[in-house]
């Protein structure tokens, strides 16, 4: 089921109901069902692959907690990690494994035949796996006690507002929450209809579809058609693209965390923030700590600080680096792009580390010292260019179609040249939108659009509001306004979700992965 | 007991609390929608009075809400939202349904005879028209009869003759529209008749549903705003007027190209068409790119890229239009014809990329067509680019097969004194450019049939980017035959002329700007005659 559905606006003012009219003891059952409702609404039988990762899980943390020797918990432990992690290769790497198998025998002469397997990729597999790892490893470390509440367990690994697409929680956040407030005896401690609580929920929710139907879903309308044929598109149209893909999947990343904190602030629960702005940014390691948060903090936890972190000689510093962003990339998916997208920004952490000092030494020691809001500012750009030039990677469909790309864009100088040239030496009419092959976004359909202004419009209109506010909580946009602006800024939101709103768009892009 | 009370009747506080606040929200919009439906006039938000009458997915049994009287002054048209200022035309327009939901004035109700109905569809209806422009009160005014307009759509025939409200009217004559579209080229038609046991066709008996449309216990006010309410006029209008609307252009790309994008065969030489004709354009040559090699540039309407004229060799009539072709800045469309002894027809549309890509067009013609290939070229912006353009299984339309003739380098005139050496007669000489300078053969020797090809090898001092007109002389008319950008190479130049056989002819070449010398040499001339077909 997908959040901008017409179905989950019936499911979730009847979940939340009927959720509060229950008695706490029956609710963890409740949220529970529906949860699974919610997954098997999209596939029936992958249901049971989320129950067999949650069982597994669960049987291997009880063993776990229970052995105190080391080579028995290591044993039951690695076990519990190899069957989730054999799943999620089985379903999410093995075609391209194979791929890449058969295509390296050929290349050599070699005839082998593996046969691909025919399976669709269950949605959110990647964060449910993770989250559950996290769990056992915390588990393994001693962080925290096994859950012996299976239910509980189910729900933690399936709570549906974050199920497909996070916050990755952890165990250490969740768990304890969903003990606490769904396993007391007393009616009285249970989680109340409280005002406040509630429309702060729906607040952010609001926002979510804001972000998601309204910015994201028309953004990408401007991204897909140069993405599919970026040799018919000009490097400024590549470009636009480009940073409308940057925005695209940040709204709709982060519209579905908004729309998974405030179902879950509804109910009572709180999941971690999983952006921070990430686009003011002012390097790319302060990137990795705003985007994705939860998915960044894994990796730092459970691979790049096992693996030595930076308390190691600087090559090994180095590749561990590499490793954790080669595994980040591959994460998002079984494609090349991906991977080299990760490598992309290991190289940029690289690079941070090469350039820090001397750009340091360069701003003290000239003007720039006196304007630090200037060097800020250079530096955001900076960094949101390097991300933008990695996220071509990211959003080709392969590694050709990325360098066409990244090509189109290294084109726009000569082709500005080029055209100013013609202006000024011939006298040219000057039209930059025509010139710069962007007619198509003004009008696709022999009409004129103003459809990528407005996107453009609230997309400025929004970074302004957030980097006033990037203290924040996004949700708290509202809360800090005047009773009278809050209200218009409601009616807005909606009137904009319905004007310009594309229902039939797609779902979530993060629910591929 | 008490706390948990307290606690319940806060829950509850707060849940009317976050309900009301929700409905006032909510409030906002209803009262939009009451606005809208029951406040302001039927027409407010349409920009056509036809959306606002139209009465889907319901019938009167007309197609349109019965008893309506719309007077808009401002109609616009169906291309309302096209960019275009001209497809805007706003007119005043009124606009009369009758209890039956036609576009009739109410009045006519009352007559006691309908001397004429019309059957008909959005024509006859007239939409965009004005009440008294409409064809039946044309038509009443004309004949000074009464005319009913009974048009709703393709199936009037079966629910007209079973209407025994218009029937008992007695009409003398029932007029139905049949335009292409209707009856010839669909059979929505067909749908008013049923096939009888013996192949002839029966109208369908539609009077259950007749009972349906007058039954008297139909809720018209419910029906009208469910009606309404599924339009969401304001809605729509409220998307239109701030031009919302905005659809992925087309990436299924694939199917306006036509022939292939890939490398050349390099061995598949074919003839190539020297001579050329660009309208509405600049140009400019290329370097280091075969011929012929320009880049073309619109400067006004239907600006294009022209060969001269060609035929197939080949005894089937199909031949290939090979061509390298590039965009100066941005990736466009550029639509592509073929003309065939005069008439032209549309080969598609090639999209041609910021980097070289090699286009081949094969084109099938009937043997012995004379062909000419055209490009259009509309960016005004940009460059198009062309080279190495062939045309493979193409030649002249001329048979060239006499002995060239050479023409003597003595006697040109024009361009002032000559400085080159001169061997032979038809070796090189070399004249100093001057602006607007030229040079012009002796008198040439008679054309055949077909005119005479002309072949020659010229250079200049130093490369250029600009272009020399080569003119034909008839007896005192003269003609642009063709303009070629030379080089400071030798290189050799040919083109095919149809002249007046009877006419003294001379060529004139003129000086192409920005060089210091232009020399030609080895001119000759090979009367061409008619190809056998």
């Amino acid at each position: 089921m997908i959040f901008t559905s017409l179905e989950f606006l019936i499911f979730f003012p009847i979940v939340v109901a009927i959720y509060f009219l229950l008695p706490n003891r029956f609710r963890w059952a409740h949220l529970l069902l529906a949860s699974y409702y919610f997954y098997m609404a999209w596939k029936p039988v992958y249901a049971l692959l989320l129950l067999f990762s949650t069982v597994s899980f669960y049987l291997a943390a009880l063993g776990v907690d229970r052995y105190q020797d080391e080579r028995k918990r290591a044993g039951i432990f690695w076990l519990g990690i190899s069957l989730n992690l054999g799943m999620l290769f089985t379903f999410k790497y093995y075609n391209f494994f194979e791929a890449q198998a058969r295509a390296l025998a050929e290349s050599r002469g070699w005839h082998i035949h593996i046969a691909p397997l025919d399976v669709l990729l269950p949605m959110g597999i990647s964060f449910f796996t993770f989250q559950g790892i996290s769990y056992l490893v915390d588990v393994y470390r001693r962080d925290m006690p096994a859950e012996r509440h299976l239910g509980l367990l189910m729900l933690y690994k399936a709570f549906f507002p974050q199920l497909v697409a996070g916050p990755i929680e952890r165990g250490t956040h969740f768990l304890p929450q969903l003990r606490k407030n769904l396993l007391v005896c007393n009616n009285s401690q249970r989680i109340r209809f409280e005002y406040e609580r509630v429309v702060s929920g729906l607040r952010l929710m609001l926002l979510g579809f804001f972000k998601k139907i309204v910015l994201a879903d028309n953004l990408s309308l401007i991204v897909q058609p140069v993405y599919a044929a970026p040799n018919e598109y000009s490097g400024i149209s590549a470009l636009v693209a480009t940073v409308a893909f940057a925005f695209q999947i940040f709204f709709d990343f982060s519209a579905y965390t908004d729309i998974a904190r405030g179902i879950s602030r509804v109910l009572g629960f709180e999941l971690i923030e999983n952006f921070k702005h990430p686009y003011f940014a002012t390097s790319v390691p302060e990137f990795w700590q705003r985007w994705h948060i939860s998915l960044s903090s894994w990796f730092r936890d459970y691979v790049y600080i096992p693996l030595g972190g930076n308390r190691v000689v600087r090559s090994r510093w180095f590749l561990n680096l590499w490793i954790v962003f080669l595994l980040c990339g591959l994460w998002h998916g079984a494609n090349w792009t991906f991977i080299a997208w990760g490598a992309m920004h290991g190289f940029y952490y690289f690079l941070t580390y090469i350039f820090t000092p001397p750009a340091r030494w360069f701003v003290a020691h000239t003007f720039l010292s006196r304007f630090p809001a200037l060097c800020r500012l250079l530096l955001v750009m900076l960094t949101f260019s390097l991300v933008c030039w990695a996220w071509v990677m990211f959003r080709a469909e392969n590694l050709t179609l990325a360098f066409a790309i990244w090509i189109n864009i290294a084109h726009i100088p000569v082709d500005i040249f080029e055209y100013f040239n013609l202006v000024v030496r011939e006298g040219v009419h000057f039209a930059p939108l025509k010139a710069f092959g962007l007619g198509w976004l003004t009008e696709p359909a022999e009409k004129l659009s103003l459809m990528p202004a407005y996107v453009f419009g609230l997309t400025v209109i929004y970074l302004v509001i957030s980097h006033e506010m990037r203290e924040q909580d996004d949700g708290e946009i509202f809360s800090t306004w005047s009773t009278p602006l809050r209200w218009l800024l409601y009616v807005f939101s909606l009137t904009s979700i319905l004007l310009l709103g594309r229902f039939e768009a797609a779902q979530f892009i993060y629910f591929q992965f | 007991m008490p706390i948990v009370d307290s606690i319940k009747c806060q829950e509850i506080r707060d849940l009317r609390k976050v309900c009301t606040r929700g409905f006032l929200l909510l409030l906002f919009f209803v009262a939009l929608q009451f606005v809208e439906l029951f406040i302001l006039p039927i027409d407010f938000f349409t920009f056509r009075v036809w959306e606002a009458a139209l009465a889907s997915p319901y019938r009167y049994p007309g197609m349109f809400y019965p008893n309506i009287y719309v007077k808009k002054n401002k109609e616009y048209g169906d291309r309302y939202r096209s960019d275009d200022p001209a497809q805007i035309k706003a007119r005043p327009v009124e606009w009369f349904t009758d209890s039956y939901g036609y576009r009739n004035r109410p009045e006519i109700e009352r007559r006691p005879k309908y001397d004429a109905v019309v059957l008909g569809d959005s024509n006859i209806v007239g939409s965009s028209l004005d009440q008294k422009d409409t064809l039946t009160e044309v038509m009443a005014a004309r004949s000074n009869n009464t005319v009913y307009s009974y048009s709703i759509g393709h199936d009037h025939i079966s629910l007209f003759f079973n209407d025994k409200r218009v029937l008992k009217k007695s009409p003398d004559l029932v007029v139905v529209e049949s335009k292409v579209g209707n009856w010839n080229t669909n059979d929505s038609y067909l749908f008013n008749f049923k096939e009888a046991p013996d192949g002839s066709l029966e109208i369908i008996d539609r009077t259950a549903e007749i009972e349906r449309y007058y039954a008297p216990n139909r809720n018209l006010f419910f029906e009208k705003t469910e009606s309404r309410l599924k339009k969401q006029a304001m809605f729509h209008w409220l998307q239109a007027s701030l031009a919302t609307y905005f659809s992925i252009p087309s990436a299924d790309k694939a199917q306006l190209f036509f022939g292939s994008s890939r490398a050349p065969v390099v061995d598949a030489t074919g003839w190539r068409p020297y001579g050329w004709i660009v309208s509405s354009g600049a140009f400019k040559p290329l370097v280091n790119g075969l011929e012929p090699a320009l880049a073309v540039r619109a400067t006004g309407p239907n600006a294009y890229w022209h060969t001269e004229r060609f035929t197939s060799v080949k005894p089937d009539g199909k031949v290939i239009v090979r061509f390298q072709a590039k965009n100066s800045i941005t990736p466009s469309r550029h639509r592509i014809y073929i003309f065939e002894n005069g008439s032209y027809r549309s080969l598609g549309e090639i999209v041609t990329g910021s980097e070289w890509g090699t286009f081949e067009i094969p084109l099938a013609s009937s043997p012995g067509s004379i062909l000419e290939f055209q490009i259009d070229q509309n960016d005004d912006w940009q460059w198009l680019s062309l080279k190495d353009v062939e045309v493979i299984g193409g030649g002249y339309p001329a048979s060239i097969k006499k002995s060239p003739i050479s023409i003597s380098m003595l006697n040109w005139q024009g361009g002032g004194a000559c400085q080159g050496a001169i061997k032979r007669v038809q070796d090189c000489r070399e004249w100093p450019v001057v602006k607007n300078g030229y040079i012009q053969t002796p008198t040439l020797p008679p054309s055949g049939s077909a005119g005479m090809q002309l072949r020659f090898e010229a250079r200049t001092d130093t490369p250029t980017q600009n272009f020399s007109s080569i003119y034909l002389f008839e007896g005192t008319q003269y003609r642009k035959v063709g303009e070629y950008s030379f080089d400071a190479q030798w290189r050799e130049y040919s083109l095919l002329v149809q002249s007046d056989m009877k006419a003294t002819t001379k060529i004139q070449i003129d000086f192409p700007a920005s060089v210091q010398k232009l020399a030609i040499r080895n001119f000759r001339v090979t009367p061409a005659d008619r190809l056998d077909k």
